[in-house]
């Protein structure tokens, strides 16, 4: 009845949009009511029209000046503390004030022209004429000119504001491995995959999303190595995005994501610059969204998530110890305390006959059924999380004592719930934590396998884990199949374990791109000294080819 | 269209949803409606046709309760008994007149009353190999007097007395897995026709301040009724004579001083054969590794005589403790090494015509033991401290 209920509203909201789009139309961002066509000769009217078109908004500074010795009327306009205030005094109030023009001012458009290329000293000046530009071009920080007898203002790159500075990103720590994460800053995070990919190859491509705030999307890739179909695929979701608001890169990650009802998520993000860098490098589409540090990537595969930058900057081995032990993590979170129910309300003889009896003496007394014990436990443990997140800090402390020894220790020797429950919720709670990007998806999993395991025990259990399989394979993110690596047909280089990086020659293949050599083939040990030479001459090859 | 085809997907789903409640829940059972149960024990009654089926129960204690309880460790075992005509019988009245369900995976071993086994068992053990819940892994023993006392018994060591002989078997299996009899060794020995099943006999022994369970030899069975037994000498020489010994000791006593072997690894190869004369011969040849355990005397030997002389005497040992084994065997007419299925394998045409004597041949057999020894270490010393005495 409930899906039936959603299935019906879904349909409504249909039929709602569809008539919204036929009677409105697409959305025209440019149309501003009640706004002039162009700039007026008169400053006084402009300065009117503009004050009007900010709806007289405090924030927005006008300063008058009077150029020259004939005290010609012009004035600057600008939004307090979106400009920096700096430039403001050096490249354009000191110039213009100490400006003495050799015989008579220009009038018109001369004298535009004049004060862009004489007096004014920014990094970029423009002229333009349209009003809802002027507004647009100073609602982003850049300062406005404006003269008397002039059709046409100047827009001069004042932009500044108060910013974070780059720090360390707070999820994603690293013990090696660059420490620098994106800010909020969209200009400095595309600055910041730039200074890991020196190549002109790589494109940035600028969007404005959202109505009425106008936030500043860039789509990064590399031209030559990501897929066309992917690049124009993700252009055309966002082309098609018309929202009023984007305010975090989770509403754009909304949006554009293909299975908006799987509780896995089919667009992948990070905080670091390395991570992104290395997505790009592998054919995948950067999407930056100004106001977040958190840069999406698409397409997105399921094995993403069991991929840290650290298995890269360590050496094998290790690296794929870690990532069995994250698979192995990820398994036990989802399906841990299902197992636990079904083992011991369904399948006692799985159990050995000692360890039954420590677990039989720990349930004997306990009131509740063992669904409800486990699910409480579940429950208290994601409370506790919720809360140690949302807490300032100090008080973080308390909730981890009151966790730690009321939730813990006194339900136990009270007698509520039994110790094996704690010591199964405990791991289910500390192995959620090696795979963090599928967290939420884990959550989900697990109360489901739980239910199930209550009710039919191992049977749910399997019917449970091959109805995620299945959903899991009928994913696809951005028309690559979501499932591809772990499918066991290719790229097995970089899934179980992580293979040394001279033996990845080619990108992954399931992730689409044109230029699929990465880089060459060779035994770090076993090379032999003359080959230097040869490799010499191959660059020389090479660097002939590019020219 | 569309509108129609959405909803019957929601309700095919929901319809889904709950075929999954419908499937599930006959056999759920929190652990605290059950009774686990470690042992069953079957004893003669005294009524002629029934018998006592007495079930030993694990019991579970919480932890939350206090301390005074543990304290209180008399009652660790439930011990329920039934008199009845079969097993299920009994376990099915058990069962309704407790407060939980009983739980039979987790069974131990089944343990026979002497007089049971005497009388034979053919007719009581049904219930155990059907039963799905009654796994054909659990150990089959002999008690030396009655099963009751056996479970009811509560030692030092452990508080459930199966758990305890179930690790005393599984300690035995280490040495060799022919101690550990399980159900279905035990049944494939009564089923085969012409091999004798065989127990372990467990004893208890009331000391003045304790309980203990010990190994008393081996029940040897004639058809499905026990005939005799094994001693622990005569045992040990059974063992050997099945082979794939990892790890025992033999004695052995020379009038030059007593010379005591650890067998790193016991090997054993059968021929089976039918002579001319129309009696069946088995050649058993054992391969031995031993090394020197424990020298007393020896004093006036070298080490360049002692060693041919050892390998001889824990020659002579082996090859006249299997002899032992064998002989008893022999007198009870019990095939307990299988010989009969050893040579059905090698000779089934043959076997077709002699199965229906084999007893009589198995009277008349012939068994020629050749043992090879080989003793490559004398431990951490070469001379004993006796020998170094003897010198001048």
């Amino acid at each position: 009845m409930f899906l039936g209920y959603i299935f019906r509203k879904l349909s409504f909201l249909g039929n709602q949009y569809a008539l919204y789009r036929r009677t409105t139309g697409p959305y025209d961002r440019r149309s501003m009511e009640g706004a002039a066509k162009k700039l007026d000769k008169s400053l006084e009217k402009n300065l009117a029209c503009l004050k009007g078109m900010f709806s007289d908004s405090c924030d927005l500074k006008i300063h008058p000046l009077e150029l020259g010795p004939d005290r010609w009327p012009a004035a600057i306009l600008f939004i307090e503390g979106m400009a920096d205030n700096n430039k403001i005094t050096e490249g354009v109030l000191r110039p213009m004030n100490e400006w003495r023009p050799e015989g008579t001012l220009a009038a018109g458009q001369r004298l535009i022209e004049e004060l862009a290329k004489k007096v004014l000293c920014a990094g970029s000046i423009k002229p333009l004429s349209s009003p809802e530009e002027i507004v647009l071009e100073c609602l982003s920080g850049n300062t406005v000119v404006l003269a008397e007898g002039c059709t046409s203002g100047l827009i001069v790159g004042t932009k500044g504001w108060e910013k974070r500075s780059v720090s360390e990103p707070q999820a994603e720590t690293v013990i090696r491995g660059p420490r620098e994460g994106f800010t909020e800053n969209i200009c400095n995070n595309t600055a910041l995959i730039r200074r890991k990919i020196k190549s002109g190859k790589l494109h940035a491509e600028s969007l404005t999303v959202g109505r009425r705030t106008q936030t500043d999307v860039r789509l990064m890739y590399l031209d030559d190595v990501a897929s066309r179909q992917v690049v124009d695929e993700v252009k055309k979701r966002l082309s098609r995005l018309d929202v009023d608001a984007v305010l975090e890169s989770g509403y754009i990650e909304e949006y554009i994501e293909d299975a908006p009802f799987s509780p896995f998520s089919t667009v992948g993000y990070s905080e670091k610059p390395d991570v992104i860098a290395a997505q790009i490098l592998e054919g995948r589409v950067a999407i930056l969204v100004d106001g977040t540090p958190f840069v999406l990537t698409a397409p997105m595969l399921f094995i993403e998530s069991f991929q840290t930058t650290e298995d890269y900057y360590s050496r094998p081995l290790y690296a794929s110890l870690v990532r069995m032990l994250r698979f192995a993590g990820y398994l036990i979170t989802v399906f841990a305390p299902a197992l636990y129910i079904a083992l011991t309300s369904f399948h006692q003889e799985f159990i050995p006959t000692n360890l039954l009896f420590s677990i039989a003496n720990a349930r004997e007394g306990t009131p509740f059924p063992v669904l409800l014990e486990t699910m409480g436990m579940v429950f208290a443990f994601e409370i506790l999380r919720e809360a140690g997140i949302r807490l300032p800090r100090p008080v973080g402390q308390a909730i981890s004592i009151v966790g730690a020894l009321i939730m813990g220790d006194a339900a136990v020797s009270a007698g509520l719930v039994g110790a094996p429950v704690v010591i199964t919720v405990a791991i289910t709670a500390v192995a959620s934590f090696l795979v963090p990007a599928q967290n939420d998806a884990g959550s989900v999993l697990r109360i489901i396998m739980m239910i199930l395991a209550a009710f039919t025990g191992w049977y749910g259990i399997s019917m449970g884990f091959l109805a995620a399989l299945i959903h899991l394979g009928s994913l696809s993110s951005f028309g690559v199949p979501y499932f591809d690596g772990l499918a066991w047909t290719r790229d097995q280089e970089d899934t179980i374990v992580r293979l040394p990086l001279w033996f990845m020659i080619r990108r992954p293949k399931a992730i689409p791109e044109t230029n699929q050599i990465r880089g060459r083939f060779f035994i770090p040990s076993f090379r032999p000294h003359e080959a230097l030479d040869e490799d010499e001459e191959d660059a020389d090859e090479r660097r002939g080819e590019g020219t | 269209m569309r509108g129609i085809w959405l909803k019957s997907a929601g309700l095919l789903m929901v319809l889904l949803l709950f075929s999954l409640l419908l499937a599930g829940c006959w056999d759920y059972h929190e652990l605290e409606t059950l009774f686990i149960v470690t042992g069953v024990g079957l004893d003669k009654a005294a009524e002629p046709e029934k018998m006592e089926i007495i079930l030993q129960i694990g019991k579970t204690r919480s932890p939350a309760t206090g301390s005074s309880d543990s304290s209180n460790q008399k009652d660790s075992i439930i011990l329920m008994k039934a008199i009845k005509d079969t097993t299920v019988e009994g376990i099915m009245q058990l069962d309704q007149n407790s407060s939980r369900t009983l739980l039979l995976h987790h069974n131990q071993m089944m343990i026979l009353g002497r007089d049971i086994a005497e009388a034979g068992v053919k007719g009581r053990i049904d219930g155990f190999l059907r039963n799905q819940e009654m796994r054909m892994e659990i150990l089959v023993m002999v008690a030396d007097r009655r099963a009751e006392e056996i479970l009811s018994a509560k030692l030092e060591e452990e508080q459930i007395s199966s758990m305890y002989l179930y690790g005393m078997m599984q300690d035995l299996y280490n040495i060799s897995p022919y101690y550990k009899i399980r159900m279905l060794d035990f049944v494939s020995r009564l089923r085969d026709g012409t091999s004798s099943a065989v127990a372990p006999i467990v004893k208890l022994d009331e000391l003045e301040d304790k309980k203990e369970l010990k190994l008393e030899g081996m029940a040897i069975f004639k058809e499905d009724k026990m005939v005799g037994s094994l001693n622990d000498q005569e045992l040990q020489g059974y063992i050997w004579t099945m082979g794939d010994v990892r790890q025992s000791g033999v004695a052995a006593q020379s009038d030059k001083g007593r010379a005591v072997f650890h067998i790193a690894k016991l090997e054993t190869k059968r021929e089976v054969g039918l002579k001319p004369e129309g009696n069946v011969r088995v050649k058993l040849s054992v391969y031995a590794t031993l090394d020197v355990a424990e020298l007393r005397g020896f004093g006036e030997m070298t080490p360049l005589e002692l060693m041919p002389y050892l390998v001889d005497l824990s020659e002579k040992q082996i090859s006249q403790q299997i002899m032992a084994a064998f002989k008893a065997a022999q007198e009870l007419d019990a095939d307990i090494y299988g010989f009969g299925l050893d040579f059905h394998r090698l000779h089934p045409k043959v076997w077709k015509t002699i199965k229906k004597q084999w007893d009589q041949l198995f009277r008349e057999l012939e068994l020629d033991v050749e043992v090879n020894v080989k003793l490559p270490a004398t431990g951490q010393i070469a001379k004993s401290l006796e020998m170094e005495d003897a010198k001048p």
